[in-house]
């Protein structure tokens, strides 16, 4: 048993060195710290899918298993090259020993300690739900829940890598093959992802993803909360084959070993060059040395200093691992770019520099791998290759030898940031983007970014001196990076407490960095000093000579402590603590701070004290008179304001409840009414006030109300600045005013956060019957007369909802009055900035004469790219909704573009803020998806759903507001398109819901009873509406809504639910569909349908026969998402498509045919050659698995 | 310029003594420091050489406290470690550059013509540009001294030069050392008598921390001469012989063990009187501290 000495030996040499324990405690660490911060939350692990959920186990070892593939390599790529770098080869390979004996034997050893080493991930994971600061959202513990995925995903991939690694370095005898390996495995994972967004190469990522994430990823796409909480990732499928492939791998690269090992050949790698002999036979010359001038002062220390910068800089660029390094990078920064900007489905954003650096930006996780290495390396270097003797001895002080090797790796570091810079660059070029900002890039990449990195830098550098041991260094850093999670989770979120943690934040064309310059440049004056703490502590504290210990590194230290070094570091110091002072004076005395737990503490305590007032009788507003002043270049505005309040109710009103803005910027200064009142009692901590008035407001009673309040921006904040009132795209909302009653939107939502709150589970929505649901303000549910006048700068447009009466300047302000001439929703947006104008008309013929409208686009300069898809837009929708639905109420439309701190649109009376991020800067090709149109069509939808009609506030109302804007957009789209450019927009819908459901926090509901879950409402809303129509035909859709809007439009107090809703649809229902109607919007109906064989013979008359296998289930699932299969019979479509013309696949074949569960086989004729063909193409039911129904179609020969 | 060495001591902290109160004078010229393997040679030059701290005592260079401060010495100092490794891929003539600059020959043609005649005068010149990563033993000393030469040091300490080479490249290198002018201070570790004897003008012999002797080794072998004196026995006659006289050395000659033994005359007939040499002042001084130790 010659081979189990070899592994007795293996093993005993693995076990007797520090590397293997501290592999073992790294890969413990990082799995039990991964799995007890909120990395899981990002994995999937949302609301009712909790954080120990198997899959979510699965996921977090398969990311693990890639990031730690380098001590794989580590591991299993060595055994071999060991014997010849300790020149033990030829004494290994001299003794009488069979290959299989000492390669086996080598193998089985090494590949036990790697199992050793990764078993850590197994004990990390499951110890780590009962640390201390685990977070609350888990269920109750399942051992198998964690070895399962560590035998199917960690062992598996450990066999098929290790035996990569092993085979490259026995058979190369380089280190630099296993490092290259290791790379094409990345680079192919890599791919992976890319391949796994793409529709048509998905199914081939299961079979062959080497790393399993991304297989693992799509077979629980779609997984319900409940099937994620408990079923493990079965191996079965395409898992199964894609293990066996991959084992097959393993298999072979240990024959190929084998095979390829040669005993007589050892020593002499693939690449070996020659060493040419140099004789030294010529007699010493007798040669003078000649005298030179030595320059010790700082002259030499400053010439020395960019020497070594050099010197350095040259040996980490030239170093393999860094090429390595770089070249994967590359291959995914190319990768990455192919599909960069993706927004909504298949369209994509202009290559526009921001776009650009916001894909490219999760790089600098390469550059931190870099810096953490080479700092180690750096500092190490002298000592590894034993010339740190030398080097010690020469007359340079400590402070240049660092300085240098600091320099070098900054130095590395603004090669890397140039390098990304440039692909940015050729990345937009290649995109056909010419308009390159050269400044943004030097801003987000070398100010941003760059800052950061060498912040870090620094600290590698400090932590690599203090604890003098390269891995330990190594390890020390990781935990670094991973201990900002943990601190957040245990509350400590202050920025001043999280070293180098510092962003500039979000780009806008509009409003460039804005305001977040300031804050951001404070907090880099802050972590720069103690940068220089830290540095001048290396400086003092670097081993130099043969003294390691730390005690006596300390006594040499308080020689070494010379001036300049001194003040340096009292420098840096100061520095540190004066800005820290500054800060801290800015985010937490001259604004408030609050962690989020904070927040929460008090959203909890909020609803404490105040849901009693949830449902108390409360005026409605029914005049509003607004003044508002914005000063954009200061951030601030003053406002004030009248409103006339009307006791709608029939019941008498005692009391006022006011709730202001709790946002600490806003203070209401003064307010006032018309009748005597008194404060009976005021919550400042939650701006909540109770008035009692004197003689209380009888029903039908008016009285009016003035109040005056101002935003003030003081000093800057640490995170959550306001993004309100800024320079340039101010935008905010009458919520910035006061508003009457509980908000019952600042209530905690998820059980597990309120239970941590000892609250009860949340309040449903109320039931469609309950007559509360008629009387609550809650989004605009009345209507009000409405006049503002807003004035801001002279650079600036001010605008708000009304039609302009009156545009003046004064001094260097500039006022604007707006009016409406008809009540409106209470919902209204005041913006300024400095916009263009696209201005333009559409006349609408309505029965009662032709209506002209007025329409408007204020957009920021430069954004024309799509302003005419949504002129053309608001004029289609307006007159499809106009002549379906009922007249449009306005004679004005705009639409105001805002900065892209949130990537929305939102609609408003006559006027629609929308996004910079989303719509503006699209690139819409031919075939993609015309987003712009399609956003702008349902926002104009929403002036009839949410403006005409106001649904109660009940369940379901998500769907009178969102599902029928989301139908009425899709009509109009179709009418401008056709029915398979929807399609793209209807799989992406299909995608929000499938994925949607999948994180519900608290109960899936039918459509009909939606509560505020947009999943449901946008996602199913449009599928299930657009099968109503598809089945009973848009016109008697349209009827239906237009009986909708002319029974509920404009009601005071009164407003439909889905009740009154659904029953207009079963009125133009015909009974044989009735059934239909109760299954879209009354139950939670799944399907199944997928094609399982397609093909075709050609016919003698030229046309073609194809006979379509498939097989369909329907299933009826319950809130939870568990699901059971029930019977059905239903008309469903059929669909064959050809090869189009122009490359493009044209849909021939669209008929229903009967379907009821179980298998079936359809024959069609068509006229042309098909190409694909199956049940439900366009997907217009709720699929599980959307993306089978349709097959290529194979020619049947011969038969 | 003297190098003075008082009362040092240095303990490691796994427990070994390895200077235990050593005091030298050193003057310009070439001084040997002679001992077996573990004496302590390595350590105290190290402290010389401002890379390790003593526990207590001092050096003194002239008027510059070597251990205070640090940064003169070096500028003195011309050093040569026992063992040192060289970075892979940088050939002797970029690292040998790279070292002057780091010593402070900033002036560029300065430090090329200074690198050129010191290639030329550790005869290296001709492989230049290769690697050092492959030299042999030889050249790679070699290269240890040219370094050690850069800026014209004051203060020169090469540690066990000659350890591992060949006769021939061993005797390059000694001759090589003879010519460093006179008005530097050579300190030459080494545990071979023969380098001391061919070099040196002053020496010290130390074992375990302590100094055991300091002379010029002409003199300390005129002190011996005539009280070697020198026998071949049987082997089994070996342990007798010892314990009756004071053999200092023994080695096999014709498979029979020769032994020589300090005595003031002749120790009996049989013993036959021979030419003392260094080696015997060598082996006398550990023999007797040895013996001393044993007593003790």
């Amino acid at each position: 048993m010659k081979w189990f000495q070899i592994f007795k030996f293996e093993l005993s040499y693995r076990l007797k060195r520090p590397v293997t324990y501290i592999y073992f405690i790294l890969v413990f660490a990082v799995t039990l710290i991964a799995l007890s911060s909120n990395i899981p939350g990002r994995l999937g692990a949302q609301n009712l899918v909790k954080y120990n959920a198997p899959t979510i186990i699965a996921i977090t070892m398969a990311v693990l298993s890639i990031l730690f593939m380098v001590i794989t390599s580590a591991i299993m790529g060595v055994p071999i090259l060991r014997d010849k770098e300790h020149n033990m080869s030829s004494l290994m390979y001299v003794n009488p020993m069979r290959q299989i004996d000492y390669l086996g034997g080598r193998f089985i050893g090494s590949f036990t300690i790697l199992i050793f080493i990764y078993s850590g991930c197994l004990f990390g994971a499951i110890i780590s739900p009962f640390v201390p600061w685990a977070p609350e959202n888990m269920q109750a513990f399942n051992a198998w829940h964690y070895i399962h995925p560590f035998i199917t995903i960690i062992l598996s991939n450990l066999f098929f890598t290790g035996a990569l690694f092993f085979m490259s370095g026995a058979l190369s005898k380089k280190t630099l093959f296993v490092y290259t390996q290791g790379i094409i495995i990345l680079a192919l994972y890599e791919m992976m992802d890319g391949m796994a967004n793409n529709v048509e190469t998905k199914s081939l990522v299961s079979l062959i993803d080497p790393l399993l994430l991304h297989a693992v990823l799509i077979k629980t796409e779609y997984w319900s909360a409940a099937e994620q909480n408990t079923q493990v990732v079965a191996m079965t499928g395409p898992i199964l084959i894609n293990r066996i492939i991959w084992f097959t791998v393993g298999v072979l690269s240990l024959i190929a070993t084998y095979a390829g090992f040669k005993f007589n050949t050892v020593g002499k790698a693939i690449l070996k060059k020659k060493v040419k002999k140099t004789s030294s036979a010529h007699p010493p010359k007798t040669v003078g040395i000649p005298l030179v001038h030595q320059v010790i002062s700082l002259k030499s220390y400053v010439f020395n200093t960019l020497r070594q910068m050099f010197f350095y800089y040259k040996m980490v660029v030239k170093d393999i691992p860094f090429i390595a390094i770089m070249i994967t990078a590359s291959s995914i920064l190319v990768l990455l770019s192919l599909d960069m900007g993706r927004e909504f489905g298949n369209a994509h954003t202009y290559a526009t520099s921001f776009t650009v650096i916001e894909a490219i930006d999760g790089f600098n996780i390469f550059f931190i791998i870099i810096l953490i290495f080479y700092s180690g390396e750096l500092i190490w270097k002298e000592r590894n290759v034993k010339a740190n003797l030398i080097q010690d001895a020469v007359p340079l002080p400590n402070a240049v030898n660092l300085a240098g090797k600091f320099l070098a790796m900054v130095a590395v570091l603004v090669t890397l940031t140039a390098f990304l810079m440039l692909s940015g660059i050729l990345i937009q070029l290649a995109h056909g983007f010419h308009q390159i900002n050269v400044a943004l890039y030097i801003n987000s990449l070398f100010i941003d970014m760059l800052s950061k990195l060498v912040l870090f830098t620094v600290l590698a550098f400090f932590v690599q001196v203090m604890v003098n041991h390269k891995f330990l260094g190594f390890a020390l850093m990781i935990l670094f990076f991973m201990s900002t999670l943990v601190l957040n989770t245990l509350g400590i979120e202050h920025g001043l407490l999280h070293y180098g943690q510092n962003n500039l934040g979000i780009y806008s064309e509009m409003n460039g960095f804005g305001h977040f310059f300031e804050a951001f440049s404070w907090f880099n004056i802050y972590w720069f000093g103690l940068a220089i703490v830290l540095f001048s502590l290396s400086v003092l504290f670097a081993v130099r000579g043969t003294e390691v210990l730390l005690k006596l590194r300390i006594k040499q230290a308080a020689g070494r402590a010379s001036r300049p070094i001194l003040i340096l570091g009292t420098a840096g110091l100061l520095t540190f603590a004066l800005s820290g002072c500054y800060i801290y004076y800015n985010t937490n005395v001259l604004n408030s701070y609050a962690t989020s737990n904070d927040q929460k503490q008090l959203q909890a305590n909020y609803e404490k004290d105040l849901k009693q007032f949830h449902y108390a009788q409360q005026p409605h507003i029914t005049d509003v008179n607004m003044s508002v002043d914005i000063y954009p270049q200061t951030r601030d505005y003053d406002a004030e304001g009248t409103y006339i309040l009307t006791n709608h109710s029939d019941q008498v009103i005692s009391e006022l409840h006011l709730s202001y803005n709790r946002d600490y910027r806003i203070s209401v200064e003064e307010v006032s009414f018309s009748q005597p009142a008194t404060l009976k009692q005021a919550f400042d901590q939650y701006q909540f006030y109770i008035y009692a008035l004197e003689s209380p407001l009888q029903p039908g009673d008016t009285m009016t109300m003035h109040f005056r309040s101002v935003f003030r921006t003081e000093g800057f904040v640490y995170r959550g600045s306001s993004t309100r009132v800024v320079f340039n795209g101010t935008f905010f909302d009458n919520a910035h005013f006061p508003l009457l009653g509980y908000d019952v939107d600042f209530e905690l939502v998820t059980d597990n956060q309120r239970a941590k709150y000892d609250l009860p589970p949340r309040e449903r929505m109320l039931d469609r019957d309950d007559p509360r649901s008629q009387r609550t303000e809650l989004f605009g549910g009345n209507n009000i007369n409405f006049e503002i006048t807003v004035s801001t700068d002279t650079s600036q447009i001010a605008l708000a909802p009304g039609y302009l009466q009156k545009e003046w300047t004064e001094g260097d302000r500039k006022h604007f009055h707006y009016a409406m001439d008809v009540p409106m929703e209470h919902q209204y947006s005041i913006m300024s900035a400095d916009y263009e104008v696209l201005r333009d008309k559409v006349s609408i013929p309505l029965d009662s004469g032709t209506k002209e409208v007025d329409l408007e686009i204020y957009y920021h300069e430069g954004h024309e790219y799509n302003v005419h898809r949504m002129m053309n837009a608001m004029k289609k929708s307006l007159r499809y909704y106009s002549e379906q639905f009922s007249p449009y109420q306005y004679r004005q439309m705009r639409i105001l573009e805002f900065p892209r701190y949130g990537k929305f649109a939102q609609s408003f009376p006559n006027t629609v803020p929308f996004s910079e991020g989303i719509g503006f800067m699209m690139n819409i090709g031919e075939d993609d998806v015309d987003i712009p149109f399609f956003v702008t069509a349902h926002e104009l939808g929403h002036q009839w759903w949410g403006d005409q009609v106001v649904g109660a506030a009940a369940k379901g109302m998500g769907m009178i507001i969102e599902s029928l804007t989301h139908y009425s957009a899709a009509m109009v789209t179709r009418r401008e398109y056709d029915e398979e450019h929807l399609h793209q927009i209807m799989l992406y819908e299909l995608n929000r819901y499938l994925s949607g459901r999948k994180q519900e926090a608290i109960q899936e509901r039918p459509l009909a009873l939606v509560e505020d879950q947009q999943y449901i409402h946008y996602g199913k809303g449009l599928i299930n509406m657009y099968a109503l129509q598809d089945y009973v035909s848009e016109d008697s859709v349209n009827m239906a809504l237009r009986r909708l809007a002319n029974d509920w439009s404009r009601l005071e107090d009164k407003h439909p639910t889905t009740q009154d809703v659904i029953q207009y649809f079963r009125e133009v229902t015909p009974d044989s569909l009735q059934c239909l109607v109760t299954d879209l919007f009354e139950k939670i109906i799944l399907f199944e349908n997928k094609a399982n064989e397609v093909t075709y013979t050609a016919l003698p008359n030229g046309s073609f026969e194809v006979t379509i296998d498939l097989s369909a289930a329907k299933y009826e699932s319950d809130g939870s998402g568990a699901s059971q299969e029930i019977d059905f019979k239903q008309w469903i479509d059929i669909g064959v498509y050809t090869e189009g013309t122009n490359g493009k696949e044209q849909l021939i074949y669209l008929e229903k045919h009967p379907i009821h569960e179980g298998a079936h086989t359809i024959k069609v004729i068509v006229p042309e050659k098909p190409s694909r063909a199956g049940i439900d193409p366009l997907n217009k039911l709720i699929d599980r698995s959307p993306l089978d129904n349709v097959l290529k179609a194979k020619e049947l020969v011969g038969s | 310029m003297k190098l003075v060495i008082s009362d040092l001591y240095k303990t490691y902290t796994n427990g070994v003594q390895a200077l235990k109160g050593i005091n030298l004078n050193i003057s310009t010229g070439m001084f040997g420091l002679l001992g077996p393997n573990g004496a302590g040679k390595s350590s105290l030059m190290r402290t010389i050489a401002t890379l390790q701290e003593p526990d207590t005592g001092s050096i003194h260079l002239g008027d510059i406290n070597v251990l205070k401060d640090k940064q003169t010495v070096r500028s003195l100092l011309g050093y040569l470690p026992q063992e040192f490794g060289v970075y892979p891929k940088v050939s002797a003539e970029s690292l040998l550059n790279h070292l002057a600059a780091l010593k402070g020959v900033i002036n560029r043609k300065e430090r090329k013509e200074l690198v050129a005649s010191l290639l030329h005068k550790t005869n290296l010149y001709d492989a230049r540009k290769k690697n050092l990563s492959g030299y042999s033993g030889g050249m790679k000393q070699r290269f240890g001294i040219a370094q050690a030469l850069i800026a014209s040091p004051k203060l020169i300490i090469v540690d066990e030069p000659t350890a591992g080479l060949d006769p021939a490249e061993r005797n390059r290198f000694l001759n090589l050392l003879a010519e460093i002018g006179e008005n530097t201070i050579v300190i030459l570790s080494t545990h071979i008598v023969e380098d001391v004897k061919e070099l040196c003008t002053d020496m010290a012999i130390i074992n375990q921390g302590e100094v055991l002797m300091t002379k010029d080794p002409y003199e300390a072998i005129a002190e011996i001469e005539d009280k070697i004196w020198e026998k071949r026995v049987e082997k089994n006659a070996l342990a007798a012989h010892k314990a009756r006289y004071e053999v200092i050395s023994e080695r096999m000659l014709g498979g029979r063990p020769m032994i020589r033994v300090y005595h003031d005359d002749m120790p009996s007939p049989e013993f036959r009187k021979t030419h003392a040499d260094l080696e015997d002042v060598y082996f006398t001084c550990i023999h007797r501290k040895q013996s001393y130790q044993k007593a003790s």
